[in-house]
């Protein structure tokens, strides 16, 4: 089953390679790719990855979790449109659009 | 090295080398005791038992190139295992980066897969603020490794103005009212609730809640490798490990179970055998810090991404009535229990390391290596703590055991450390004993010789027809006289009647001591569950003849 990832990540060292390698690592064929520049050069990216599971039915909602645990993305959407990332989270289903965030980085204080 | 004190460290584990001279500079000014092991692999392996034992990130230095390949197996049992250890390592000049100068390797592709983050540095002012992240990084959450390489020529600059940036991990709460509710019904509404108990209650620190949930609920509890000692393996409502060489009664409890409550805990291939028929009439609750987990392999019923220790605590499902199947259970831990009467004068392992469990005290360290001893050591040795038994669950690294235990003594000193391991898996870092010696670490060694790889010959003979392939180290050393070689002291024993003479001389020597114990090169580790069979397929097998 084809599926369209939406993928905000930072500028940090090698983020897009991180992000398509675990896509192909978890069982994901890669079959699109599209990661425009950014207007600001320290603005995050938003890629939009077409996927197809190499191994039959891997949930696309798994897949779409280890990608936001990575520390480079600021959130994930999952689903058959390739509409920009959304800034509410909501409960993960298969077959629907999703929107994920990772919860992060909370207690940081500058001495 | 100011920014590793500014963490608090205060012993790292390394190997020195051209581009990571700059910090070895550094490093004799500074507090920190740093550990020379005789392989980065030992320092990657030591720096997890430290990390283990001590509830602390384990830091690991090493050089580029060589220094950083070596490092991999100990960066991808972290990983596997979920242990917060920072690797630094050099890499050659930023300006010879991507040139194939000498000693440089792509460190930072190379762990990509394994780590749970990596940074090269790009500035010498971002020194204190990567280490502080990394170590935040390695430890919140679901812990894990992160790797800094860290160029030459950044590594020898002076730093003008340092921005330290603190960090403080923000304690976990509890799930939702409303989802601890839906816990409390769904365990009220089943008449046979299992608590299956993995590594993961241990990074929460959740073992005295867990041990709390169960003596309110009587809600019996079997365990993965790595969720051994999160709750005493002599509770009585603990069955034991299950999964390919689980005990067979907590096999039947999971199969039987009509609610599964999974705690830190994934659902592990070793686990579960055919996913399938893994617990096939239960329910389940799956409580873990990492969302990613939910629903991976299993169906899940109820998700609970909060706080282990706080879930187990604020829940309150009693009064429950599972008396019966608490006597089913009670019935098959007795019925099932293992003898340790193999006959013959030789030694039987597994006799030898409950015996060696129950002398060594209840909260003795056990580390092993990879294979049958590892397995014996998980069925028949006890555990009040899981810091009591590390072992390389998720990657099943040979060479894990001396290594790690070398930090678990470090970060312990007055406990007593074991290394349980074997003859194929003590050559994987056998050079390891000149760090013993180094530094006298009084750890304890037991190498069980089977002159041969034993799990790999096990398998051969059950589903390879018995063609043995490859497994036969009959020309080991003499171990005994190598160990005396490093400056080790060691002795070695072949008869049952000399076990409880070795245990006492083992426990009571006051240094590095190594046993050396002759065992029968038959014995197989038993129940065994064939690769992607259901766990109610238990191949049993009595004790062999020892010669």
């Amino acid at each position: 089953m084809s599926n369209t990832l939406s993928i905000k990540i930072d500028r940090s060292e090698r983020s897009i390679i991180r992000v398509l390698s675990i896509i192909e690592r978890r069982g994901f064929e890669i079959s699109s790719l599209d990661c425009p520049k950014e207007a600001a050069a320290d603005a995050p990216r938003v890629m939009r990855v077409g996927i197809d599971s190499r191994y039959g039915e891997r949930a696309i909602s798994t897949l779409a979790r280890q990608i936001t645990r990575l520390q480079n993305v600021q959130g994930v959407e999952t689903g058959p449109s390739r509409a920009m990332p959304q800034p509410e989270a909501h409960a993960v289903q298969d077959n629907e659009t999703m929107m994920m965030t990772p919860p992060r980085m909370a207690g940081v204080s500058v001495a | 090295m100011r920014a590793l004190e500014r963490e608090g460290v205060d012993m790292i584990f390394g190997y020195p080398g051209g581009a990571i001279m700059p910090v070895y500079d550094a490093l004799t000014g500074s507090p920190i005791t740093h550990i020379l092991t005789r392989h980065e692999q030992g320092a990657a392996f030591a720096a997890e038992g430290y990390a283990r034992v001590s509830g602390r990130v384990g830091v690991c230095l090493a050089t580029s190139g060589p220094g950083l390949t070596n490092l991999v197996t100990g960066i991808a049992d972290a990983y596997a295992d979920s242990i917060p250890v920072v690797y630094i390592a050099g890499q050659v000049a930023a300006p010879f980066m991507g040139t194939d100068a000498f000693q440089e390797v792509d460190g930072f592709g190379i762990t990509m897969p394994i780590v749970k983050h990596s940074f090269i540095i790009r500035s010498t002012e971002e020194i204190p603020d990567v280490i502080s992240e990394a170590m935040y990084i390695a430890a919140s959450g679901r812990p894990g490794p992160v790797v800094i390489e860290l160029p030459k020529d950044i590594g020898a600059s002076a730093i003008t103005e340092a921005v330290f940036v603190n960090r403080k991990i923000e304690e976990r709460t509890a799930d939702t009212r409303a989802v601890l509710a839906a816990a409390e019904e769904m365990i009220r509404d089943a008449e046979k609730p299992l608590l299956y108990v993995g590594g993961g209650v241990a990074i929460a620190d959740a073992c005295n809640e867990l041990t709390s949930f169960v003596d309110r609920t009587g809600i019996p509890a079997v365990a993965t490798l790595k969720g051994l000692g999160c709750i005493p393996t002599d509770h009585p409502s603990f069955i034991g490990m299950l999964g390919m060489h689980g005990l067979k009664a907590a096999n039947m409890a999971v199969q039987e179970s009509d609610l599964l409550i999974a705690l830190g805990a994934r659902f592990d291939d070793r686990v579960t055998g055919n996913l399938a028929s893994f617990a096939p009439h239960a329910r389940v609750i799956h409580m873990d810090v990492d969302p990613a987990e939910m629903g991976k392999l299993r169906a899940v019923d109820l998700s609970m991404t909060g706080d282990i220790g706080r879930n187990l605590t604020a829940m309150n499902p009693t009064p429950i009535d599972i008396s019966t199947w608490q006597d089913w259970i009670a019935e098959n831990k007795t019925a099932y229990a293992p003898r340790y009467d193999a006959p013959g004068e030789g030694i039987y392992a597994p006799a030898l390391l409950n015996k060696l469990s129950h002398d060594a005290g209840r909260d003795a360290i056990f580390t092993c290596d990879v294979g049958q001893h590892q397995m014996w050591v998980a069925q028949h040795c006890r555990f009040t703590r899981p810091e009591g038994h590390l072992t390389s669950g998720g990657l099943g690294a040979m060479g894990f055991g001396m290594p790690a235990g070398i930090g678990a003594k470090l970060a312990a000193p007055d406990d007593t450390v074991i290394t349980v391991t074997g003859d194929g898996s003590i050559m994987m870092n056998i050079q390891e004993l000149a760090t013993l010696n180094r530094y006298g670490i009084k750890l304890k060694i037991v190498l069980l010789d089977n002159s041969c790889l034993g799990m790999v010959r096990q398998w051969q003979t059950i589903f390879f027809d018995g063609n043995h392939s490859e497994v036969d180290l009959s020309d080991n050393p003499d171990f005994a006289a190598v160990a005396k070689a490093f400056g080790i002291e060691s002795f070695a024993i072949s008869r049952a009647d000399e076990v409880q003479d070795g245990i006492n001389r083992l426990l009571t020597t006051d240094g590095p001591v190594l046993m050396h114990v002759k065992i029968n090169p038959q014995e197989n580790v038993w129940p065994l569950v064939a690769p992607g069979a259901s766990i109610s397929d238990m191949m049993e097998e009595v004790p062999c003849q020892t010669p």
